[in-house]
């Protein structure tokens, strides 16, 4: 499959991104240790998605030598100062989730999240060869 | 691939032993902690061994309900153990900077028993070790 576009509406819809992530990461020549890393970065923003935001979308593709991966919401947004937080990775939630953004970040080889208070979007790559 | 069938949790002498294999879905892992508990509250075993050498995949949120199983057995006097982490997995969660708060780990199965009192006798066959 060249390109994932997928609606994140359901805790099911988790499921099957994983997996079709697992697979298109596979087909394109990820190594075991990458096909997961990448696997757990795009479950963990998917996941952000269902609790903050309710709901959403994805689309994964490969571009060129990168797998490049769009998770968007049309939530409230995150906060300034959450976002400044997330960015220096000093954020904590409450919850403990504030480690999976954080986590996102050493997994992939970039992300970058654009907000304002009608949704937001997070952009995240990681080259095949890094 | 995740369905919702129930996880096994087998009885093993005084310890409950619980597997997690392939591909674990968000139901399938909130169920299982309601179960052990109940499982826990019938059986009063004095361990709890959570094996998951077969997961395919481990994201913070399932760490987190490993761990929350753990600290609730342990409110119910009963230590628990996770056993069996693939290097890729540990890999990718100690990238993440998670963990499983202060639950004990073990390499293996067989490491996990003895830490919760089962230790095991070697028997040697006179066979030169083959069957």
């Amino acid at each position: 499959m060249n390109l994932l576009k997928m609606p994140i509406e359901s805790r099911q819809d988790l499921g099957l991104i994983r997996r079709e992530i697992a697979k298109m990461t596979k087909e394109a020549g990820y190594s075991p240790l990458v096909q997961v890393q990448i696997c757990t970065a795009v479950a963990e923003v998917v996941r952000n998605v269902l609790l903050y935001a309710g709901k959403g979308g994805i689309t994964a593709r490969m571009r060129r030598d990168k797998f490049v991966v769009e998770v968007w919401d049309k939530g409230k947004g995150i906060p300034l100062e959450t976002l400044a937080e997330l960015e220096n990775g000093t954020y904590k939630s409450k919850t403990g989730l504030g480690k999976g953004i954080n986590g996102t970040k050493n997994l992939m080889d970039r992300v970058r999240i654009l907000t304002s208070p009608s949704g937001t979007q997070l952009f995240m790559e990681k080259a095949l060869n890094a | 691939m995740a369905d919702n069938s129930a996880i096994p949790i087998i009885k093993l002498w005084d310890t409950l032993l619980v597997p997690l294999q392939g591909d674990i879905g968000d139901e399938q892992i909130s169920q299982l902690r309601v179960d052990i508990l109940a499982r826990i509250e019938r059986d009063n075993p004095k361990g709890l061994v959570i094996e998951v050498s077969g997961l395919e995949f481990l994201d913070s949120y399932l760490c987190g309900v490993i761990a929350s199983i753990a600290a609730a057995a342990k409110l119910m006097g009963v230590r628990s153990v996770v056993a069996g982490l693939s290097p890729i997995i540990a890999i990718t969660l100690e990238t993440m900077g998670v963990g499983f708060g202060e639950i004990q780990t073990a390499l293996s199965l067989e490491d996990a028993l003895p830490t919760l009192g089962i230790t095991g006798v070697s028997t040697t066959k006179n066979n030169g070790g083959r069957r």
